[in-house]
C-alpha cells in the first residue's frame, strides 16, 4: 500500500490518510486480517507527526473500517461492503451535482448532459 | 576529567605567554642578569657589603622575579570552568572541585617557579640565612601567588567586565579579596624589607607577634573569601554571558 | 510512563531577557517545538533548563530527576545540541568526548565512533577547525552515545545545508520512535516542525502563550480570501490580521466553534504564517 499526501491539499492530513487507507481497503489492496503499520513506525515513513497518524487510526476506527488489539496493533476489518458503497456512491452524486452546476451555467441542456455521459461512460470501458 | 584540567591550565598558560612574550623575555633576561648573584649585587650596593645583606637581596630579587613572571601570566589564566562541565552531569560539589584543583595547581606551578629562582639566582639557598626571613618570604609569596590566581575573568578569553566608564567591575566579595587584601599584602611587604633593615626600636618578640597577627589576617582572608570568589567564578552567567560593551549591554545569543 | 521534562513556575531574569511563570511538560515519544520571533526567550529557556543559568524560581525536573536536588542524575539522561559550542575548542573531537564522556553513566565510545563514521566527522580534527555544520553533527553524536532520554536542541538547523538538514530530522524522528524518548526542538525553521512536530509551544516575551499539538494549531485559525471589499466588510470573530494586495486579499482569524467558514475561500495556516499574522496583528485572540 502507498500513501500519498499534500500538504497543499485542503484536507488536513490525517484526513487525506483516512482516505488513503479506505481507498486500500475498498480495492481489496488491504484485506481483512491484514495488520497496520504501527502509529509511530507510520509516521516516521510518512515524515509526520504521530498525533496524526493516531488520529487517522482513530478516525478509521471510529468509521468502523478497523480494530485495535491491545499490545499488538491494528488490524483491517472485514468492511460493510453495502455502507462504502453507499457513501462512495454519495460522494459520486456530490460530484455529479457540481457538474450538474457547471452545466447550468453554461446554458446544457439535460439531453446534451446525457449524451456526453453515454459517450465518455462506453469510451472508458 | 584531571587530565583534561592539567591540559587546559597549560593550554591557557602558553597561550598568556604567547601574549606577553615582550614581559616574560625582559624578565628571563633580568633575571639571567641576576642570577650571578654575588657580582652584580656587589656591584650595586658597594664592595664592603655584609654577606648576609647579599644574600638577603638575592632572596628578594629570587622572589620578585618570580613573582613578577607568575603575575604576568597568571594574571591572564584566570579561574574558570570549562563550558562543557555546565551540560555535562556535573553538579555544584564538582565544579567546586574542579576550581580547587584548578587553583592549587596554579599554585604549585607558581611555587615551582620561585623555587628555581631561588635556587638559581640565590648563591646558597640554604645557608643559614635566618629561618624567621626565609620563612616570611615564602609565606608573604605564598599569599601574594594565592591573591594573583583567584581571578575572576569574563568571556573566552577572560576579560574583565567594565561599566560605562570604562572601570572594572567587581562584585564585593572580589573587591575585598582582590583590592584591599592586595594594598595589606603591600604594606606587609614594605614593613618586611624595612624589618629586614632591622629597626632596633621593635623587640624580636614584638616582630613574631606582629607577624603571626598579619598572617592570621591573611588565612582569615584566604578561608573567608576563596569561596566566595570561587562561587562567583561558578556562575556561567557572570562569566561567559555579559559582554563588556561599554553602551549597551548585549548578550551573545 | 514517567513524563521526560517537567517545567513550573519557572522564572529567570538576566536583564533584557526573561522568562516568566513557565511551564511545559513532556511525555516520551514526542517532538516538541519551541518557536518565537527572536529575543523572545527560547535560548533563554532552553539555558536555563539545563542550568546554564540559574532560574529565579520554578521547578525543573528531567525523567523525574529534580534539577535541584539531583542535578548530575537529571543531566545524566539529556542530550543536548545547541547552537553555541559548549565544547572545548582547541582540542580533538575524539579528547573531547574522552573527557566529558566520562561524566555520564552510560557513555559507549564504539558508539560514538561509529556515529562519528556516519556523519563524517574526522575523529582527530580540533573542533576549532570544524565547520558549524559539523560542530552541529559532533554534538549530535556525542548527544546520541550515551542513552539519553531527552533531547534538548537549539536552533540545529540553522547552520546546516539542506541535505544534512533532512537528514537530522530522520535522526529526530528515528530517536522518538520508540516511544521512550522525546526532543525538545526549538526552531526558526519552522517547516520542519510542520511536518515531524508533535507539540508545538509559541513563545512570545519570556512567556509560552500557546502549547498545543502541532495539528491543533493550524485547525485554531484559519485564512480567508476574498476581493478588497469582502475583506474589509468581513463580519466573523476574531480577525487578528488583514492584509491587502493587489491580487489577493486575506483576513487571518482565529476560529469560533459557532461560525460557519464554508461560504468562503479558506485555508489551513502553516505555523510560520501563523507566527507572522499574530506579530503582526497582535496576540490579544491567541
Amino acid at each position: 500500500m502507498n500513501i500519498v499526501l499534500r500538504e497543499s491539499d485542503s484536507m488536513p492530513i490525517y484526513e487525506q490518510i483516512v482516505r488513503e487507507i479506505k481507498n486500500a481497503i475498498i480495492k481489496k489492496i488491504m484485506l481483512p486480517g491484514d495488520m497496520l503499520p504501527s502509529i509511530r513506525s507510520l509516521a516516521k515513513d510518512l515524515e509526520i507527526s504521530v498525533i496524526t497518524t493516531k488520529r487517522a487510526y482513530e478516525e478509521l476506527e471510529k468509521q468502523d473500517l478497523i480494530y485495535s488489539m491491545a499490545g499488538k496493533g491494528f488490524y483491517v476489518k472485514e468492511p460493510n461492503r453495502e455502507r462504502l458503497r453507499e457513501e462512495r456512491l454519495r460522494q459520486i452524486e456530490a460530484k455529479m451535482m457540481d457538474v450538474i452546476r457547471e452545466c447550468k451555467e453554461l446554458g446544457v441542456p439535460l439531453e446534451e448532459l446525457s449524451s456526453i455521459w453515454q459517450a465518455l461512460y462506453e469510451n472508458e470501458m | 576529567m584531571y587530565s583534561m584540567l592539567v591540559r587546559m591550565t597549560f593550554r591557557d598558560i602558553s597561550k598568556a605567554i604567547r601574549n606577553n612574550k615582550g614581559r616574560i623575555i625582559l624578565v628571563l633576561f633580568l633575571s639571567v642578569f641576576f642570577i650571578n648573584g654575588n657580582s652584580s649585587i656587589k656591584m650595586m650596593l658597594g664592595d664592603n657589603v655584609v654577606s648576609e645583606t647579599v644574600i638577603h637581596s638575592q632572596y628578594l630579587i629570587a622572589v620578585f622575579g618570580a613573582m613578577y613572571l607568575n603575575m604576568a601570566v597568571f594574571s591572564e589564566v584566570p579561574l574558570r570552568v570549562c563550558k562543557g562541565l555546565y551540560i555535562c552531569p556535573a553538579g555544584y560539589q564538582e565544579k567546586m572541585r574542579y576550581l580547587y584543583a584548578q587553583l592549587f595547581l596554579k599554585m604549585l606551578i607558581g611555587a615551582f617557579v620561585i623555587a628555581i629562582y631561588i635556587v638559581l639566582g640565590v648563591k646558597e639557598p640554604f645557608y643559614d640565612v635566618g629561618i624567621s626571613f626565609q620563612v616570611i618570604l615564602l609565606m608573604l609569596s605564598f599569599f601574594a601567588m594565592f591573591n594573583i590566581v583567584v581571578n575572576v575573568g569574563r568571556k573566552d578569553f577572560g576579560t574583565k567586565k567594565l561599566d560605562g566608564r570604562g572601570y572594572l567591575i567587581r562584585s564585593r566579595e572580589e573587591e575585598i579579596f582582590k583590592v584591599y587584601w592586595t594594598s595589606l599584602l603591600g604594606l606587609e611587604l614594605a614593613f618586611f624589607i624595612i624589618d629586614v633593615k632591622e629597626w632596633v626600636w621593635i623587640s624580636e618578640k614584638m616582630r613574631f607577634n606582629i607577624w603571626v597577627v598579619l598572617f592570621m589576617i591573611n588565612m582569615f582572608v584566604v578561608v573567608r573569601y576563596t569561596k566566595k570568589v570561587l562561587e562567583e567564578v561558578l556562575s556561567y552567567e557572570e562569566v561567559y554571558a555579559k559582554q563588556p560593551e561599554v553602551e549597551s549591554v548585549q548578550y551573545d545569543f | 510512563m514517567k513524563e521526560l521534562l517537567h517545567i513550573e513556575h519557572l522564572t529567570k531574569e538576566l536583564d533584557s531577557f526573561y522568562l516568566e511563570d513557565v511551564n511545559l511538560r513532556l511525555e516520551p515519544g514526542y517532538v516538541q517545538g519551541l518557536i518565537g520571533v527572536n529575543g523572545t526567550g527560547k535560548t533563554t529557556l532552553i539555558r536555563t533548563i539545563l542550568n546554564i543559568y540559574e532560574k529565579d524560581s520554578g521547578k525543573v525536573s528531567v525523567c523525574g530527576f529534580l534539577m535541584d536536588e539531583d542535578e548530575m542524575k537529571a543531566k545524566d539522561r539529556i542530550g543536548v545540541v545547541l547552537d553555541k559550542n559548549m565544547f572545548e575548542e582547541d582540542f580533538s573531537v575524539i579528547k573531547n568526548a574522552e573527557y566529558f564522556g566520562k561524566m555520564y553513566s552510560k557513555f559507549d565510545m564504539e558508539i560514538f565512533k561509529e556515529l562519528c563514521r556516519r556523519f563524517q566527522i574526522p575523529l582527530q580534527q580540533k573542533i576549532r577547525k570544524l565547520s558549524t555544520g559539523f560542530k552541529i553533527r559532533f554534538q549530535l553524536a556525542f548527544a546520541l552515545s550515551h542513552d539519553a532520554d531527552l533531547f534538548i536542541m537549539d536552533e540545529p538547523a540553522s547552520g546546516l545545508d539542506p541535505v544534512f538538514r533532512k537528514e537530522l530530522m530522520g535522526y529526530i524522528q528515528e530517536i522518538v520512535e520508540d516511544g521512550t524518548r522525546s526532543v525538545l526542538l526549538s526552531t526558526h525553521i519552522t517547516e520542519d516542525l510542520d511536518r515531524i512536530g508533535d507539540y508545538v509551544a509559541l513563545m512570545k516575551n519570556g512567556r509560552i502563550v500557546l502549547n498545543t499539538s502541532v495539528e491543533e494549531m493550524k485547525e485554531r485559525y484559519l485564512f480567508i480570501y476574498g476581493t478588497k471589499e469582502e475583506i474589509e466588510g468581513l463580519q466573523v470573530a476574531n480577525i487578528i490580521y488583514k492584509e491587502y494586495r493587489e491580487f489577493q486579499n486575506y483576513a487571518f482569524v482565529k476560529k469560533e466553534e459557532t461560525e460557519d467558514y464554508s461560504r468562503y475561500e479558506t485555508r489551513r495556516p502553516l505555523l510560520d504564517e501563523i507566527m507572522f499574522c499574530l506579530e503582526k496583528g497582535g496576540y490579544e485572540y491567541v
